[in-house]
């Protein structure tokens, strides 16, 4: 999937984060801000690479800002924002590409 | 069974809550606190959890008033994902946010509160200490992140400290109202034959003063009958009075102890006891419906007349209640109670209110629910101190009083009054009616 504009997802609550995807020079540019980047910041930029991998998005800038927030829930903010980047607002397929 | 909701409803709930809190600083460009309860699990609002997102939310408006902090506006939801007010507030966000943390760290269920304080610029306020996990105390965070405790685990403890806490409030409010009603009653002025402002009425060991000092000492006591009456709501009605028993005998001895040994409230011991225990086994949503909280007391006390009065003779007869039964077969409070206290609910309640909504004073109205209570019940106390008959004549004395107007005025109840006083009559049977009156008009007035 191509990320054609900036689009933004989540919210900067407690247990939740903010994903924001821009288009990229070519590759995947990840920029992760978290309040447990210690203990398991490798953990949270695998799960992001991932979820971008199974989208087909390999030219972006992602920005992650993350409040500590679950694996699911990183997950899908990150998908979240890659589908409004596409102009996919209602009946996103949760259960089709996304898993 | 409760809804339960999927991961996705929770993120759009948040990402709606974050647009409603972005238009809300847009509009008015003050502070916002963004309040909603922290509950792991997929099931987000229940009745429980509704009511300790109300007390937080009370907690929260008056911690905010105490220190002259006001809410400009308010947006309350509450949905299947849960629970939330967004506040905007006319105070400064760092003093705002001390009180949010203040509140999250120190209040019974601090821990299941969210309290975000967001300043004009859109920007989160951070809090000096991380949040605690609710089940090991180690930085919530943490434990969140890595899935220490299992769902199960933290759903058990949230529901634990939602119960206990509910509970404890519950029963706070309950002897707080229930000491008020003692109060009210005993200042209701002028009341025929009974201690009030005036004077002691036909008593010569008592005044108001020994009131104050006995319904004070209740207090602990019916904040216990609620909580018993709580812990023993799942068992049959009549266990509850059983287990209010032992309790009733101990506040017996308290108020004998506060008043150097005069017997001032014995009946409302009983019966406000009673109220309290029922109180405790209904939802905090019924005590607002009268009929509800009687027809409790009424399955509370079945069977009691004829366990406490059934084999009582003239010649074992200890109390004034036993030798009445034994002699007249009068029941009193208890037949009463077993029949839900229909004098309260037919003639005092309604009069009671009536007077109050048509502007009568708490005097007028509370001496009006008081007369038109002794005329329809036969009061113990009146037969235990002039004898039936006079008692009777009493009572019709009253009754012509009231057909004048069932809101007498103030000559007509002083002349009661006094003779009531000549004959050394003293209605107290009505008047721990008149304390249930209260008590049920307090009840209905409480905000949930």
């Amino acid at each position: 999937m191509e990320i054609k504009k900036p689009a933004v997802a989540g919210t900067l609550e407690s247990s939740d984060c903010m994903v924001t995807v821009e288009p990229g020079q070519g590759e995947i540019e990840l920029d992760l801000d978290s309040v447990v980047i210690r203990q398991y910041g490798k953990q949270i930029r695998k799960i992001i690479h991932e979820t971008l991998d199974r989208l087909d998005v390999n030219n972006a800038k992602v920005t992650v800002v993350d409040k500590g927030a679950l694996d699911c829930t990183i997950k899908a903010r990150v998908e979240c924002a890659v589908y409004r980047s596409n102009d996919i607002r209602d009946n996103l397929p949760w259960g089709g590409v996304i898993r | 069974m409760p809804q339960t909701v999927t991961l996705e409803q929770v993120l759009e709930a948040r990402e709606r809550r974050a647009l409603r809190q972005q238009a809300l600083l847009a509009r008015y460009r003050l502070p916002l606190v963004s309040f909603s309860m922290n509950i792991a699990g997929p099931v987000k609002n229940t009745q429980l959890i509704r009511r300790g997102f109300r007390l937080g939310r009370r907690t929260l408006l008056e911690h905010l008033r105490l220190s002259g902090i006001h809410a400009v506006q308010e947006e309350q939801t509450d949905t299947v994902t849960g629970c939330e007010t967004l506040l905007v507030t006319d105070g400064e966000p760092e003093q705002i946010k001390k009180i949010a943390c203040s509140i999250e760290d120190n209040a019974p269920l601090g821990r299941l509160y969210d309290m975000d304080v967001i300043g004009t610029d859109g920007a989160k306020l951070e809090r000096p200490e991380p949040r605690r996990c609710l089940i090991c105390g180690q930085p919530a965070r943490a434990c969140a992140r890595s899935r220490t405790h299992s769902v199960e685990e933290l759903q058990d403890a949230t529901r634990t400290l939602l119960k206990a806490a509910l509970e404890k409030e519950d029963a706070i409010t309950a002897a707080r109202l229930a000491v008020q009603a003692l109060l009210y009653e005993v200042c209701v002025t002028p009341k025929p034959g009974l201690v009030d402002r005036e004077n002691n009425g036909s008593h010569r060991d008592m005044d108001i003063y020994t009131f104050m000092a006995s319904a004070s000492s209740l207090w602990p006591y019916f904040a216990d009958c609620t909580q018993t009456g709580r812990q023993t709501a799942d068992r049959p009605a009549p266990e509850t009075l059983a287990a209010l028993r032992p309790l009733g005998v101990r506040a017996e001895c308290g108020m004998l102890r506060a008043t150097g040994g005069v017997n001032t409230h014995k009946g409302a011991v009983y019966s406000m006891g009673l109220l309290c225990g029922a109180l405790g086994r209904l939802e905090r949503e019924k005590w607002a419906n009268p009929a509800a909280v009687l027809s409790e007391i009424s399955a509370m006390a079945q069977g009691s007349v004829e366990r406490e009065l059934g084999g009582v003779t003239q010649e074992s007869a200890r109390t004034a209640g036993q030798w009445l039964y034994a002699l007249y077969g009068i029941a009193g409070v208890r037949g009463e109670a077993e029949k839900g206290f229909p004098s309260v609910t037919v003639y005092g309640l309604p009069v009671l209110e009536e007077g109050l909504a048509q502007g009568k004073t708490a005097d007028e109205a509370g001496a009006a629910a008081l007369l038109t209570m002794l005329i329809h019940t036969t009061d113990t106390n009146m037969a235990a101190r002039g004898g039936i008959a006079r008692g009777q004549e009493a009572a019709a004395r009253v009754s012509t009083v009231l057909e004048d107007s069932p809101y007498p005025p103030k000559e007509a109840v002083e002349e009661l009054d006094r003779e009531f006083i000549a004959d050394n009559l003293s209605p107290g049977g009505s008047a721990d009616l008149l304390s249930l009156c209260w008590m049920l008009h307090f009840l209905k007035e409480e905000p949930i």
